[in-house]
């Protein structure tokens, strides 16, 4: 059931959603996943009952993107391959490098919607918790791992 | 969160990097209007592969317990002797069945007849923003569908081209191009479900590698990456086997929340030793005995070896916080 005001919350976390699942699926699919998290929540017969609409939505969209997950995998690795090779795609299409990629595509569905969301939107890890429902441990143990990941990668 | 390590600005580039490429939004409106008809775009199973258990179980086939029976495996059966992965071996079958340019499957009921394709085809010629990178008729989704499932003959043998449905895959422009497309062939009989590329192979990769666990009578050997911070076994390759068991069990997990609502969600998926394999929590409705009070919201589930499930416990979502059995 939609509420009065879903649109306008919506409106004003779409954008963070859609770079959440940029960073989850990649930009292809990106707004499909969310589409299609923020329908299926619309739908739910629970959805009139949820307090926090914008967490509800986030876990959502790493529901959906948890799907998207390994054909993501193999895209990046397929536009680094072509990176690689040194043809026009990199020129034509000017973006993340393939190491970027590459760092980004190393970490968990879990590690990167933690990193996403604790250097990105530069919440505390009580939030985090508090917003994928999880326990502050477990999003410091996430995090932690993916900045061992990226530490490596990165460097 | 303080961060004050040079790797948190390198980590803030990186994502700078990536979410610069985000996409535009899709909007309120076009969701909720889809929302309003999702009976024409479920998102999962994809079609051939419900056409595959509908057959199965129209022919009464055991999945599991599969003699050494060996078929016409061409690329796949490469694939599989190189390195016995299911996951790579999955993943190159998938490999094939959309084309990279491609973003939107369109899969076509397969009793349509040649005159409803025409007219399926006319619509989406018709969209500017749409355009058809190839039609794939039954008998090469028939080939792609055997290849995908060579270490199941019994399945492949289920099957015959009759039932899997054709599909035109298509480079959509614009910010959402299956709800684009949705928009583009409303209501049209012939059209049996729309989905993005992206997600399709993923369920294909996913109903694979299961199928394939279940024919080898086997479970994943390699932990997943858990909420409870659990890495991948020693020495795995995270990005690729934590993502297939993962997969695999989320497909369980999937087939588990039935009895929890239509809008039930699986929110995590453990693997799990003991009477159950798999333990999955589920958010949706759980009915008391004797009933009072609202119902529970969130289920625990644990999945046996022969599929069936059992509710272990069930209570409200603000005081059970998923963790690992």
């Amino acid at each position: 059931m939609v509420r009065s005001d879903d649109g306008e919350l919506y409106r004003k976390h779409a954008d963070d959603l859609v770079s959440l699942a940029t960073t989850l699926v990649g930009p292809s699919a990106a707004a499909d996943v969310v589409a299609a998290a923020v329908a299926r929540t619309l739908a739910s017969p629970q959805w009139d009952r949820v307090d926090d609409r914008y967490a509800y939505w986030v876990r959502a969209v790493v529901n959906e993107a948890r799907s998207a997950h390994r054909s993501t995998m193999r895209r990046l690795g397929r536009e680094e391959t072509v990176a690689r090779r040194g043809e026009r795609f990199v020129d034509e299409a000017p973006g993340p490098q393939p190491e970027v990629l590459r760092a980004v595509a190393d970490l968990s569905l879990q590690q990167r919607t933690v990193t996403y969301l604790a250097y990105w939107r530069d919440l505390p890890a009580s939030e985090i918790a508090e917003t994928l429902g999880i326990s502050e441990g477990a999003v410091r143990r996430h995090l932690a791992r993916a900045r061992s990941k990226l530490r490596r990668s990165l460097s | 969160m303080t961060h004050s390590d040079p790797l948190d600005g390198s980590i803030r580039e990186a994502l700078a990097d990536v979410v610069s490429q985000a996409p535009i939004a899709p909007d309120f409106d076009d969701i909720t209007a889809s929302s309003s008809g999702q009976q024409k775009r479920p998102m999962r199973p994809i079609a051939w592969a419900a056409a595959a258990v509908v057959a199965v179980v129209v022919a009464g086939v055991a999945l599991a317990g599969t003699d050494d029976t060996t078929v016409d495996t061409g690329m796949a059966a490469q694939d599989s002797e190189e390195d016995g992965s299911a996951a790579t071996r999955c993943e190159q079958a998938v490999l094939r069945f959309a084309a990279d340019e491609s973003n939107v499957i369109v899969f076509l009921q397969p009793d349509s007849t040649g005159d409803q394709q025409d007219d399926v085809a006319r619509a989406i010629q018709g969209a500017p923003e749409v355009e058809v990178v190839r039609f794939v008729d039954q008998q090469a989704t028939y080939d792609e569908f055997r290849d995908l499932f060579v270490n199941s003959p019994e399945l492949v043998e289920s099957v015959t081209a009759d039932i899997l449905p054709p599909r035109f895959e298509l480079r959509v422009a614009g910010s959402s191009p299956s709800e684009a497309i949705t928009g583009v062939l409303g209501t049209n009989p012939a059209v049996r479900e729309i989905i993005a590329a992206d997600l399709a192979m993923a369920e294909m990769v996913a109903q694979c590698e299961a199928q394939t666990h279940a024919s080898a009578g086997a479970t994943p050997t390699t932990t997943i990456a858990t909420d409870d911070g659990q890495e991948p076994a020693s020495g795995a390759d995270p990005s690729a086997s934590s993502g297939s068991d993962e997969q695999a069990l989320d497909e369980r997990c999937e087939m588990a929340k039935a009895p929890y609502g239509p809008g039930a969600e699986v929110i995590a998926a453990f693997e799990s030793t003991g009477d159950f394999e798999a333990v999955c929590w589920i958010d949706g409705s759980v009915a008391k005995s004797p009933p009072g009070g609202d119902p529970f919201d969130r289920a625990v589930v644990g999945i046996r070896s022969d599929g069936t499930s059992t509710l272990i416990k069930a209570g409200y979502q603000s005081s059970m916080q998923p963790e690992a059995p």
